[in-house]
């Protein structure tokens, strides 16, 4: 009589790969014949493996039956019950996750909702995972400035975690890359005014870690705490000005393109020599948001206290401004890091030039203007974007930045701006940027509006005439939308009916030029 | 060569305990080991009187294998490509064949040596998720109970076994 322990093993295996990484742990223990079929059966945890995750971009010394155990050993720290229960796994936990979108790779579709970041299971994978407040609460929210926002709750910190933990659980967030805007189920701290606090202290900006996100230590390490407050900022105004509604692949979605060739590549048939030899993918149309202070508000904030020590300064929530941007760059010059190079030589320095166009508010002057730049691979290994803003013919703001991901990913360039001559009193603040399309030819603005931009423009043009306090009513609706978004309640000062002015201006000035809607743009 | 198969053309099968049944020719070729035979022949060449026998698999056996080429009879043919689309990698089983495949063990794993021996890839598939679904998340003992397996460990053998496999427990 046929029984599973007598199949042949073509048979066994069959059956055997369509379990989950965490059988294999039980199916050994049955008895001896599932024992020493199951016993270091690589063949089986590669098919095993393969049907759970993406393929790996290169299998040569991948140990799947290894990369398995990790994975169920993560899972299981994630099923435990208390943050208090996982914590003491951060360093595990950021290891294994960081290899899985190391490991990540196209399933060969695009994301629901984008049309220039691939899907990827080990992705779908850490979001099924990171869905749990716990683990967020637990792995996201260990960084010095998630330390201050819980001592400002009375809440004792957890046991202490050394620079390089907390440095782990900077990147997870950044990986994660849907800022975590509220902090404790009461919701009564916000993640904002630390962040900002951090983002427009002048004196974060040194020559030590170029102005940009990286350590003050001259070692072009990146700096993941930085890069954390940039990210908690930027998302701030992001969900204060609905932009989620167009970006909500970029910024709502946990992970998303937070690994290396994650952009959607269609590269025009006029492709150049020098775009073929760029690694990066740089030619090409790229979003940009940019925030800042009022210059009265930044200076009194950096300079007025006369008792200035090396500690924090005070939380700050005073609104800032946004911009949304266009920017066209193509890759100029190619050139291989020297060996006195502050780049690594595993990859070129690409140099690029382009212009940048406001997309929001048309008549402000520092959106337009020509840019140059360059990027390159840091010895450690991580993506720099470098880029200068041109006013007729003048250098003005310079911005560093890292690519979140790696080469090519879909989540962009994380950094900070600040002025071209390093100016000691500033102005300084956050900016990112992310991939749009692979072409830079100038169809006219709409050819590179995001998806649903006239929806979301008509959306808020409607629900702004409804109500003459619009803003608070987004709020409540928020609230009762989801839990995460809505922590920009505070109504941010007098700019929103400005972006909406504008908003109405472009959607007059559009409905004109367009033929059909731009979501295949 | 392949002649002209007219839709209705009938193919005779005989089970290893002599049962003789007629099937649409379609049907059969469901299993690519009797399509490729049947391009071999001359399609007068199977008759009622002298049908394909098929060893090793008896009646009852054969009869739920053809209920299921039946229903099957437009699916599409799987390429090996397909085979190879990670999306497609899915325990998934629809319904049809999830009620189909409520059978007894012993029937469950004679579908599958059948549809392994005619080559019917698709309802080998089908077949072997079952039993992994039968698997899937239960403990050692559980696992045993389902399938009727004898511990056949030490005591010594069991403990180190056990320790062996600690990184798929939580501790």
């Amino acid at each position: 009589m046929a029984q599973l322990t007598t199949l042949p093993n073509e048979i066994l295996h069959n059956i055997l790969q369509w379990l989950t990484p965490k059988d294999l742990g039980s199916l050994p223990r049955v008895c001896r014949a599932l024992h020493s079929y199951v016993k270091d059966n690589q063949k089986l945890c590669h098919d095993l493996y393969l049907h759970h995750f993406d393929s790996p971009p290169t299998e040569e010394g991948f140990d799947w039956e290894d990369e398995l155990h990790s994975i169920v050993r993560l899972e299981n720290i994630c099923l435990r019950e208390t943050a208090e229960e996982k914590e003491g796994e951060l360093s595990f936990v950021y290891d294994v996750v960081t290899r899985m979108l190391q490991h990540a790779s196209s399933t060969g579709n695009a994301v629901e909702a984008s049309d220039t970041q691939y899907a990827s299971r080990n992705v779908d994978f850490l979001n099924s995972l990171f869905e749990n407040e716990v683990n967020r609460e637990a792995f996201l929210q260990k960084s010095s400035l998630f330390e201050r926002v819980y001592r400002s709750q009375h809440q004792i910190p957890s046991k202490n975690l050394s620079k390089e933990q907390r440095q782990q659980s900077a990147k997870l967030h950044c990986l994660y890359g849907k800022p975590v805007l509220q902090v404790g189920r009461l919701r009564s701290a916000r993640t904002y005014p630390y962040a900002c606090s951090r983002v427009y202290d002048i004196r974060q900006y040194t020559t030590q870690s170029r102005w940009g996100p990286f350590m003050n230590d001259g070692s072009d390490r990146v700096d993941w705490e930085k890069v954390e407050a940039i990210l908690i900022v930027l998302g701030n105004n992001v969900y204060a000005k609905k932009l989620t509604r167009l970006f909500s692949d970029i910024w709502d979605n946990p992970f998303s393109g937070s690994w290396k060739s994650s952009f959607i590549s269609s590269p025009s048939p006029d492709i150049t020599s020098l775009d073929a030899m760029d690694p990066y993918g740089v030619t090409g149309t790229w979003y940009r948001i940019v925030c800042f202070l009022d210059y009265n508000d930044f200076f009194s904030y950096n300079f007025t206290n006369p008792e200035r020590d090396e500690s924090p300064l005070h939380t700050l929530d005073v609104g800032e401004a946004t911009r949304l941007i266009i920017m066209r760059i193509h890759v100029t010059k190619i050139e291989q890091a020297g060996p006195q190079s502050e780049y690594s030589s595993d990859l070129p320095i690409v140099h690029f030039e382009g212009i940048s166009r406001p997309l929001d508010d048309s008549w402000d002057d520092n959106a337009s203007s020509d840019l140059r730049g360059t990027v390159g691979l840091t010895k450690e290994g991580e993506v720099r974007w470098t880029s200068v803003s041109i006013f007729h013919g003048h250098e003005r703001w310079k911005s560093e930045g890292v690519q979140v991901g790696g080469v090519r990913s879909a989540r962009g360039v994380i950094g900070n701006w600040f002025d071209r001559d390093y100016d000691p009193h500033g102005p300084c603040g956050p900016s990112a940027y992310w991939k749009a399309s692979d072409s830079e030819v100038a169809h006219g603005t709409h050819a590179v509006l995001p998806r649903n931009f006239l929806l979301w423009s008509a959306l808020l043009q409607m629900e702004d005439s409804d109500d003459p306090e619009g803003d608070m009513e987004y709020t409540m609706e928020n609230e009762e939308d989801d839990e995460e978004d809505d922590s920009e309640s505070e109504p941010v000062g007098n700019e929103l009916p400005e972006l909406l002015l504008d908003a109405e201006f472009e959607i007059i000035e559009l409905t004109h030029h367009i033929e059909e809607p731009p979501s295949g743009a | 060569m392949a002649e002209a198969k007219p839709a209705s053309q009938k193919i005779w099968l005989i089970s290893n305990d002599n049962a003789t049944m007629e099937v649409d020719r379609v049907v059969v070729e469901r299993s690519m080991l009797l399509k490729n035979m049947l391009e071999d022949l001359s399609h007068t060449d199977i008759t009622q009187d002298n049908p394909i026998p098929i060893p090793n698999v008896n009646e009852a056996v054969l009869r739920k294998v053809v209920e299921w080429c039946e229903h099957h009879r437009n699916d599409p043919v799987t390429t090996p490509d397909d085979e190879s689309d990670a999306r497609k990698k899915t325990t998934d089983i629809e319904e049809w064949d999830q009620k189909f495949m409520q059978v007894d063990q012993e029937m469950l794993f004679e579908i599958i040596l059948a549809s392994n021996f005619l080559d019917i890839k698709p309802l080998l598939d089908v077949g072997c998720k079952t039993v992994a679904n039968m698997i899937k998340g239960k403990s050692p003992e559980e696992i045993r109970k389902t399938f009727n397996i004898t511990n056949d460990f030490s005591a010594e053998e069991e403990e180190q076994i056990r320790r062996e496999n600690e990184w798929a427990e939580d501790r």
